[in-house]
């Protein structure tokens, strides 16, 4: 079960990640 | 004004990605065979599907459509570059849940297969594509190379997809539809798959529509400067 764990989160930490990411972007452009 | 599709996209995502985890983890039985380790099903095919049909064909789609003069707009080329990018995110976390699974089911985090390597092959030309769009300031230059090598790279999607069935792969085939039509999962493990492409499917739409936006902003963003840069040096050449 290890394994599956850490590919949930890894998987949800990334595209959470990525999200932030763009949001990030975003409000670095308009600054 | 924004549509209801529009409006319903975010919180839709978010419902149907918890509703998978929800069903992955604690609803669905374990496997009979796998175990436990058949709950990555519930997240690593739907993560290639979006990576190398959804998110890749819609970068295809919109590369052909920049490259076909009546149809040509910045507006694809746009769609394009975000469609890649949310594409590459995928593959990675495509290798790296599939990496995860190898390792209890195979013995191997990463064995040099057919279907492994050309996938990882496919990671390596997005950011072949993304490295020329950048090398490239003229935006028609930019948007012309990039979707030639996007549609040259598309031939590499059949590989992957045939991988399984032209070379001998530790890879299983399709495992969800086999040959012939018959679905090899049943009930609620084939419904929290089912769901779980429809969840990856709407996120990648969410995402693509962001960075989508953002390239749209840094282009009004990019021309306020370069009006500004204009009318400052106007202002310099009126005699005093």
């Amino acid at each position: 079960m290890k394994y599956v764990i850490a590919g949930y989160s890894v998987t949800g930490v990334v595209l959470a990640g990525y999200a932030l990411s763009l949001w990030w972007r975003s409000h670095r452009d308009v600054d | 004004m924004k549509t209801l599709l529009q409006r319903t996209l975010g919180p839709l995502t978010a419902v149907t990605l918890a509703l998978t985890v929800w069903l992955g983890i604690w609803v669905t039985p374990p496997d009979k065979v796998q175990g436990d380790l058949a709950r990555m099903l519930y997240i690593h095919p739907a993560l290639a599907w979006v990576a190398l049909y959804v998110s890749f064909g819609t970068v295809v789609v919109a590369s052909a459509l920049y490259l076909w003069p009546r149809t040509r707009s910045l507006t694809v080329d746009r769609v394009a570059e975000a469609a890649l990018e949310v594409s590459i995110v995928f593959i990675a976390l495509t290798l790296i849940t599939g990496s995860l699974w190898g390792r209890p089911a195979w013995g191997v985090w990463w064995v040099w297969d057919a279907r492994l390597t050309s996938t990882a092959i496919m990671g390596v030309l997005e950011l072949g594509i993304i490295a020329l769009r950048r090398a490239n300031l003229d935006p028609d230059i930019r948007a012309r190379r990039s979707a030639v090598l996007a549609l040259v790279s598309a031939l590499n999607v059949i590989i992957i997809h045939f991988s399984v069935t032209w070379w001998q792969t530790l890879h299983q085939s399709a495992s969800v539809l086999a040959p012939g039509g018959k679905l090899e999962v049943h009930g609620s493990m084939l419904w929290t798959m089912l769901l779980s492409f429809v969840a990856f499917t709407l996120l990648f739409s969410w995402l693509t529509r962001e960075r989508y936006r953002l390239s749209v902003r840094r282009a009004g963003r990019t021309s306020d400067v370069l009006q500004a840069a204009l009318a400052q040096r106007q202002a310099e050449g009126v005699p005093r």
